[in-house]
């Protein structure tokens, strides 16, 4: 009843449930709490149609840290990621794009758009990826730390100084571009073809609340050219099983190191007696104690509804109001009766195999950004579609497939205010279905189910405030040692003993796993637990 | 036939002026060529009505450092300043009008009038500016630092770079570095409540910029302008002008206008031999400071083959997308702007929405209805600009975009200009009947007229990558890949307006580099 836990973790998703993993391996008592029915907060699996299981949020992965697979021995409890092989760009006028891993597939189909563009690729797919090295330097650390004149501190800013410097000057200019300019900017000093540039530019804008023109853009790029797949850069995939299948693979790693994990069980807040943080109350009443308490929740979540503003001081209350954190997303799922073939290039072949995106025009994916910036849906949005059925079939019933699109734009706050999200539910839904609907032909009559996800409800079915799938915006001033507030960006909070673990921390959002391994290792090797 | 300089100075407009007076102090022959008949470029003032002057086509001056009217001597030269920046005017739809003061107090004194909360704001605003300045400014003064290579010395420079923004303190610099990558909406919105007053506030954040205020970055940008906008030019733009041609006259500088520059010439080295005019002669010097746009200097002054592949790709992307229009209105009365008189400066924008919705259309190569003015009526301070009794109105107008698809023709430029009075009739009702001419200048006007690429008033865009280094890397320092060439104009740090320091900092390189 009161049997005291050195960790009791708040929220299972899957930072949350890797935290659990790295503290249980080492002998720690940990007890994980989850609201829901189900594990993975946005990386979750269900069956929200008899037979069709559903990644419901999260849909593909590649940013997910290689060496904790290893160290976690994932892959012994379920983790398998099946790589995609393509970006599909269907076009309005009947023609279309596909990208493939393969780089000379690809070559040939974008020189039929541009040849300039097909020679310019491989070499820019070249410096990305070198660039997503350097990248490694960054997210896979603890932030630097400006203010410390500490030695650890100083080392750890000189090797990313180092790093940097490795780059030598045109790499080290290309990196400071990236960081400043708008994703579409950047790629205009590579490439002319806007049929090219379009679906580029639109991974500079997921998640965020910003347009392909918008500055600061560019770097999101890099983000999702970061990733590593077994050691193939550059390579998304889907887990088997849906994203769920990744979150149950950490739930296993870490009930196999001996952690406990409790599913219906939301925490109401954290207890704090004399300013330190010593345990936690469910919303039933009941008091479980621990010796560190972990918030897998965003910021907002953690420190206004765990920690209570009047437990804040002014300044760190100050500076959690400024963390924005305004969702711009929405989903919406399709159970289908069977494949849903494009127009433009009929056929389960395997150009569908890999991402769909909805992006045929630069002024198209404006104008969508451009409704948002208003508190309105885009009345033509922006969708990134996936059918993983056709790579993992066990998700449907035979012959039966999902269509998962990922939507932009749905502000979180929409005009008439956030709460009447569900007013214009299904109109948003309906907007996205008749989108697809122009690339595929009888797509309406294929579906068996439709599941719509706004910012509003992804806030009150996964506790992410304003709907922001990344537990924060990816702004320069939110990010590094400034995520999520200046003071406390590693791990720790304003209340001793109580940490952080999830996306709001260094180094964001996406299913990563680092900040759920950083915080776990920054918690040993400071001896906090 | 060929008379020989040390250098020679392409353009005549306040940067070049700077540069040629700079270089010929320590006793450099020096010639400055000017295409046009009058010298100033941007801020020239024009007659665009008979009778009816503008005192220059940007108003601000607000920028011009002390330091450099002090060491070129300006004041001896009939150069007038205040060391303090104008009164401005910010005005909202309902008819309410803020006099913002340049001093603090009064400043606040006028916002308690509308909101208490933003009066405590504006000082707390102007306390944190104060704070950041000798950072900012040591950013914008000095030297760049040189990103091209990263030897030692480089570092160390950026080492000091860094330790400047320590010795802010923890608190202002980590706020800096908060507010710095911020939407100048999201940054004025933490503190103020008074729509008009944000939006009007915002203002220099986002003219002559491909962004609107809800655009990340906008604050530095805003910051830059608020800490180097210390004093102002009595007589505007135009006197500094004067002051210039009669500094530099009396410093031994040759000018000839109406003398456009051709070619650069180079040796079979590659090396800077002087420059050939359109009228065929040709002038030797061994180094040449081109004060035109980088676009200019490297596409037009230079032949294709006299370039590197890299430079030509690098000075390509240097985004100059001119968004800015001009509005001159010869009036034959006063004006009052929401019932207020003895307005000089005066700025429109209601709203971060409204802002946002002027810049909207040119990403979509259109302008607005309504667009966000920034007002001059230069005859206030200087009543000979205008008939006794009569105005000047020098608006520039935001946004209108240079690639734009109807085309730009008189046709659509009266469109503008339709937009342009029917906004300001809100400011000042009865206007329209009081026009006795007026003169509009497209993007592609500024272009023609100023040799400004794509229409661009600040020689290239002020996005935060391009005043890192700008234009490019290779030329960051004044001094380009090819030998004895040097940009000294808006297109080199520390960016555009009418500062005079890329021309000073120019002229410094060259002498430093011997």
């Amino acid at each position: 009843m009161s049997k005291k836990y050195d960790a009791i973790i708040i929220g299972g998703g899957h930072n949350g449930l890797i935290c659990a993993a790295y503290l249980a391996k080492v002998g720690r008592k940990v007890l994980v709490l989850e609201k829901r029915h189900v594990l993975g907060g946005a990386a979750v699996s269900e069956e929200m149609y008899p037979g069709f299981t559903f990644s419901v949020a999260s849909y593909v992965v590649s940013l997910f840290r290689p060496h904790i697979i290893r160290e976690l021995e994932l892959a012994k409890h379920g983790y398998e990621v099946i790589p995609m092989d393509c970006s599909f760009l269907p076009l309005p006028d009947g023609d279309s794009l596909a990208r493939w891993a393969d780089g000379n597939r690809s070559r040939r189909e974008i020189a039929r758009f541009s040849k300039k563009d097909s020679e310019v690729y491989p070499e820019f797919s070249r410096v990305m990826t070198h660039m997503g090295k350097l990248a490694k330097a960054v997210i896979d650390y603890p932030a630097p730390n400006i203010n410390s004149f500490n030695p650890k501190e100083l080392a750890n800013l000189l090797r990313l100084g180092n790093a940097f410097k490795d780059l030598g000057p045109d790499l080290l200019h290309l990196n400071t571009k990236l960081v400043t300019m708008s994703a579409l900017d950047f790629l205009d000093q590579w490439f002319e073809s806007d049929v090219l540039k379009a679906p580029m530019s639109v991974s500079g804008i997921i998640g965020t609340f910003q347009g392909v023109r918008s500055p600061g853009t560019a770097y999101v790029l890099l983000h999702h050219y970061m990733g590593q797949l077994d050691g193939a850069f550059r390579s998304w995939g889907f887990s088997k099983g849906g994203t769920g299948g990744i979150s149950m693979a950490c739930a296993n790693a870490a009930l196999s190191y001996g952690a406990e994990i409790r599913r219906e069980a939301p925490v109401k807040n954290v207890l704090i007696k004399n300013g330190t943080a010593e345990g936690v109350v469910l919303e039933n009443g009941d008091e479980l104690y621990a010796n560190t308490i972990i918030s897998n929740l965003d910021p907002n979540r953690t420190y206004l509804k765990m920690i209570g503003a009047n437990n804040l001081d002014a300044d760190v209350l100050k500076d959690i109001n400024r963390f924005k954190l305004r969702g711009s997303s929405g989903k919406v799922n399709l159970a289908l009766d069977s494949v849903p073939e494009f127009s433009c290039r009929p056929g389960d072949g395997d150009h569908i195999r890999g991402d769909i995106a909805i992006a045929p025009g630069i002024d198209y994916l404006e104008k969508a950004f451009d409704q948002a910036k208003y508190g309105e849906f885009s009345t033509r949005p922006y969708i990134n579609a996936v059918i993983p059925t056709l790579t993992d079939p066990t998700l449907a019933p035979p012959g039966k497939h999902i269509l998962s699109c990922f939507v932009q734009y749905a502000p979180y706050n929409i005009k008439e205010g956030a709460e009447n999200w569900p007013k214009y539910r299904e109109a948003f839904g309906d907007t996205v279905v008749d989108t697809m609907a122009e690339y595929i032909p009888g797509l309406k009559d294929k579906i068996l189910y439709r599941q719509v996800l706004t910012p509003w409800d992804l806030e009150q079915t996964m506790g992410l405030t304003e709907g922001n799938i990344f537990h924060g915006e990816l702004s320069l001033e939110q990010l590094l040692f400034q995520r999520p507030v200046g003071d406390y960006s590693k791990y720790k909070t304003s209340i001793p003993k109580l940490w952080m673990c999830g996306s709001g921390t260094h180094p964001g959002g996406g299913i990563m796993g680092a900040s759920g391994e950083l915080c776990a290792k920054t918690m040993l090797t400071s001896r906090a637990i | 036939m060929s008379k020989t300089y040390d250098i020679i100075v392409i353009g005549g407009g306040h940067n070049g002026l700077t540069a040629a007076i700079t270089l010929a102090k320590k006793n450099k022959k020096v010639l400055v060529l000017e295409k046009r008949k009058v010298l100033g470029g941007i801020a020239a003032g024009e007659e665009f009505h008979p009778g009816y002057s503008t005192s220059g086509l940007l108003h601000d001056t607000t920028g011009v450092r002390a330091n450099v009217i002090k060491e070129l001597n300006l004041e001896n030269f009939g150069l007038k300043t205040k060391k303090s920046r104008p009164t401005v005017s910010l005005l909202s739809k309902d008819g309410k009008c803020l006099v913002l003061s340049s001093t603090v107090e009064e400043a606040c004194a006028a916002i308690a009038k509308f909101s208490q909360k933003d009066a405590e704001a504006y000082k707390e605003y102007r306390a944190f500016i104060e704070k950041i300045s000798p950072f900012i400014k040591n950013l914008q003064d000095e030297l760049p630092p040189d990103l091209s290579k990263l030897g030692n010395k480089e570092l160390w420079e950026l080492l000091k770079k860094g330790l400047s923004l320590k010795r802010l303190g923890k608190k202002t610099m980590m706020e800096f570095l908060k507010v710095a990558p911020m939407s100048v909406a999201d940054f004025l919105n933490e503190k103020f409540e008074t729509n008009f007053i944000k939006a009007g506030i915002a203002g220099p954040a986002i003219y002559g910029s491909y962004t609107g205020p809800w655009s990340s970055y906008t604050t530095l940008n805003l910051l830059l302008w608020e800490c180097t906008a210390n004093e102002s030019i009595i007589g505007g733009p135009q006197a500094l002008v004067s002051a210039l041609e009669k500094a530099a006259k009396d410093a031994g500088v040759e000018i000839k206008t109406d003398a456009e520059v051709d070619k650069i010439t180079l040796d079979q080295n590659r090396k800077v031999t002087g420059v050939k005019l359109t009228s065929g002669e040709e002038i030797i010097a061994s180094l040449v400071a081109s004060s035109s746009t980088p676009h200019v200097t490297f596409y037009e002054l230079l032949m294709p083959n006299q370039i590197s592949y890299t430079l030509e790709h690098g000075i390509k992307h240097y985004r100059s997308r001119g968004t800015t229009a001009k509005v001159n209105l010869a009036v034959n009365k006063s004006v009052t702007f929401n019932g207020v008189s003895g307005v000089e400066f005066a700025r429109t924008g209601n709203s971060f929405d409204e802002m946002e919705r002027a810049f909207d259309p040119v990403k979509y190569r259109r302008f607005s209805d309504e667009p966000i003015l920034d007002i001059h009526v230069p005859s206030m301070e200087n009543s000979s600009l205008a008939p006794s009794g009569h105005s000047v109105i020098s608006i520039v107008v935001h946004f209108a975009p240079h690639q734009f698809d109807e085309g730009w023709s008189a046709e659509t430029r009266d469109k503008l200009l339709g937009n342009v009075m029917k906004t300001l009739e809100q400011y000042t009702p009865d206007i329209k009947s009081s026009i006795v001419g007026s003169e509009v200048l497209s993007p592609v006007d500024l272009e023609e007229r100023y040799s400004l690429t794509n229409g661009h008033i600040f020689h290239g865009e002020h996005a935060i990558d391009q005043l890192i280094t700008r234009p490019i890397p290779s030329c960051a320092l004044y001094a380009t890949p090819i030998d004895g060439l040097y940009l000294c104009g808006s297109g080199s740090h520390p960016g555009g307006g009418i500062t005079c320091m890329p021309g000073y900092l120019g002229a410094k390189m060259i002498l430093k580099n011997g």
